[in-house]
């Protein structure tokens, strides 16, 4: 039997399926008016902020209408052991792709998510396999000209602490790198609780020179310090005005290093 | 008489919407861009297919250079080639493959046979393994995919994987190599084009606006409304668009003329490419399978969020 290699963690609208099931047969037709308005309400909620509880080894491409000539790859974690970091009932893996996917395709904020604005962007696999280098090697071989890999740090420290900052990493000694960090910070930053920090990356196989992309960044979106912080940063189901809200600024972030291809 | 008008009705539409088809493809195939034909640098719909096509086939060359350099040291390597799901599956359609799931990821995508491979190895055969593969240790090679990290300048860029890449090289190099240059000739183009959209933005009730940079910062830092900055961004969108292509354009006829020559190079050595790639039936036969396998990790997997 052929397993595919990913897995769903949930699900909408389960709670209002098994409701719909107890219901006597004189309470059927508002038992199912009531499950039609609930899924109804869940894929709005789907189609506003999504899930967010998705694990794939499947990547996604986006392709504009009218190519501007630039391609940004974004690499998601594929942590093996996400989920157990310490990341506060949240996942990095999942935390990382979910603002990759709005990054890429959020028509809203702004001039919207990388797609809106004319690049061809990839979003990576989230896959728990440690698979960082395969994100890196499709990157290289696609030709990306940006790459920017996004996830949110798992501290350990527990989840009272305040909430702690972006982080912007940077390829020591590289000023295009050194400038996308700046541009980055710039957008970012007013958008996370915290404050900013930036520091090379070197040491880091998507930020060293075995990355060939000419523009790269290496974001930690925040720490998981504040159990508050990070829950508005991604509710579950997704509410109007949670953190998600700002993944245009990382297209804005690009947009204002390139000079609006 | 209605039925018939109804009829009539929907042939014309029918009309139209062919007659739109046609224009639009007309379009996507009418003049292209000065760059198209540099292969690295295409930029209408299908002169970065055939880009990507040519790139896709020489990260298949490599992975098979390496299969072949481990199968010489005893060891067992799959061809896994990284290259973005749904770009494979535009590939195929682009050389007219059909995607057919049999051959290398029939069962099991290589990249996870060869990650099965290892884990049956003893600690003494998998260190062979990756100093074969890559000239590193199991030990610094397992720190590494735990970590992300790597420690210095050119970590597991040697072995079979480091032969390879020197030996079949990247459609993509030479684009790596220039593009900082075309950028900033792009940009130098782009400043000189602003004074229009100044005054459509000022029509927005935005003064001292040079570009759409300087509304989303607005926008960004609370300064203006969402509402009115998005407004002028769309309104103005058309203007800005026609500066920057006009940019593109100059730029890429001025970077022409600079490069010429290696951007020639580029084109001798590519210039059999396409015929290499339709008459490789091995490959042929890798991406169909791959582009099959895509296809169903996108239909089962979660392209959204």
């Amino acid at each position: 039997m052929r397993v595919w290699p990913f897995k769903v963690r949930a699900s909408f609208g389960t709670t209002a399926s098994r409701r719909a099931n107890k219901g006597s047969s004189a309470w059927l037709k508002k038992g199912l008016a009531l499950v039609m308005t609930a899924l109804l309400v869940g894929s709005m909620a789907l189609t506003a902020h999504g899930s967010h509880t998705v694990i794939t080894s499947s990547d996604v491409t986006y392709n504009p209408s009218s190519w501007n000539g630039y391609k940004v790859y974004l690499s998601s974690p594929r942590h093996s052991d996400s989920g157990g970091r310490g990341e506060c009932g949240w996942e990095e893996n999942i935390n990382g792709r979910h603002w990759n996917i709005y990054a890429a395709s959020t028509t809203s904020g702004g001039q919207g998510g990388l797609k809106n604005r004319g690049y061809k962007v990839t979003v990576s696999a989230n896959a728990r396999d440690n698979g960082w280098a395969t994100n890196r090697q499709s990157s290289n071989n696609w030709g990306a000209d940006v790459h920017i890999v996004t996830h949110t740090n798992a501290t350990g420290s527990g989840c009272g602490e305040p909430a702690q900052y972006l982080l912007v990493m940077y390829r020591s000694g590289d000023n295009n790198s050194i400038g996308f960090k700046n541009d980055l910070i710039t957008t970012l930053n007013p958008a996370v609780p915290g404050g900013s920090n930036s520091w090379d990356c070197d040491h880091l196989g998507e930020c060293n020179n075995n990355l060939l992309a000419a523009h790269r960044a290496y974001v930690e979106l925040f720490f998981h310090t504040s159990q508050s912080a990070v829950s508005n940063w991604f509710q579950a189901g997704g509410g109007v005005g949670d953190g998600i809200d700002s993944a245009w600024r990382l297209g804005y972030g690009v947009d204002l290093h390139l000079g609006y291809p | 008489m209605t039925t018939k008008r109804n009829s009539k009705t929907v042939v014309l539409a029918l009309a139209f919407f062919m007659a739109v088809s046609a224009v639009s493809v007309a379009i996507a195939n009418s003049g292209g861009h000065p760059l198209d034909p540099y292969p690295g640098f295409g930029r209408s719909v299908e002169a970065a297919a055939r880009d990507d096509a040519i790139a896709y086939w020489e990260a298949y060359r490599r992975e098979t250079q390496i299969a072949t350099c481990m199968t010489n040291q005893g060891f067992m390597y799959e061809p896994a080639v990284a290259y973005p799901e749904s770009v494979v599956i535009e590939i195929a359609n682009y050389l007219g493959v059909r995607p057919s799931l049999t051959g290398p990821w029939e069962s099991t995508a290589p990249l996870d046979t060869n990650r099965q491979y290892q884990s049956s190895l003893t600690p003494t055969e998998l260190d062979a393994y990756f100093r074969a593969l890559v000239g590193e240790s199991a030990e610094a090679m397992t720190e590494a995919d735990i970590k992300g990290e790597e420690h210095f300048e050119g970590f597991a860029s040697g072995g079979c994987f480091g032969d390879a890449a020197e030996e079949v090289g990247s459609i993509w190099d030479l684009k790596r190599k220039l593009r900082p240059d075309f950028d900033a000739l792009r940009m130098s183009f782009v400043e000189g084009a602003t004074a229009e959209y100044t005054s459509c933005a000022v029509a927005s009730g935005l003064p001292d606006v040079k570009s759409p940079e300087d509304i989303e910062s607005r926008i960004a830092s609370g300064e203006i409304p969402v509402d009115l900055g998005t407004t002028a961004l769309t309104g103005c969108q058309p203007i800005w668009d026609t500066a920057v292509q006009r940019a593109d354009l100059a730029a890429s006829d001025e970077f022409i003329g600079m490069e010429r020559h290696l951007l020639e190079q580029a084109v001798h050595r590519y210039a059999d490419a396409l015929d290499a790639i339709q008459t490789d039936s091995t490959f042929i036969s890798y991406l169909s399978s791959h582009a099959a396998y895509a296809e169903l990790n996108l239909e089962h997997g979660h392209p959204g969020d």
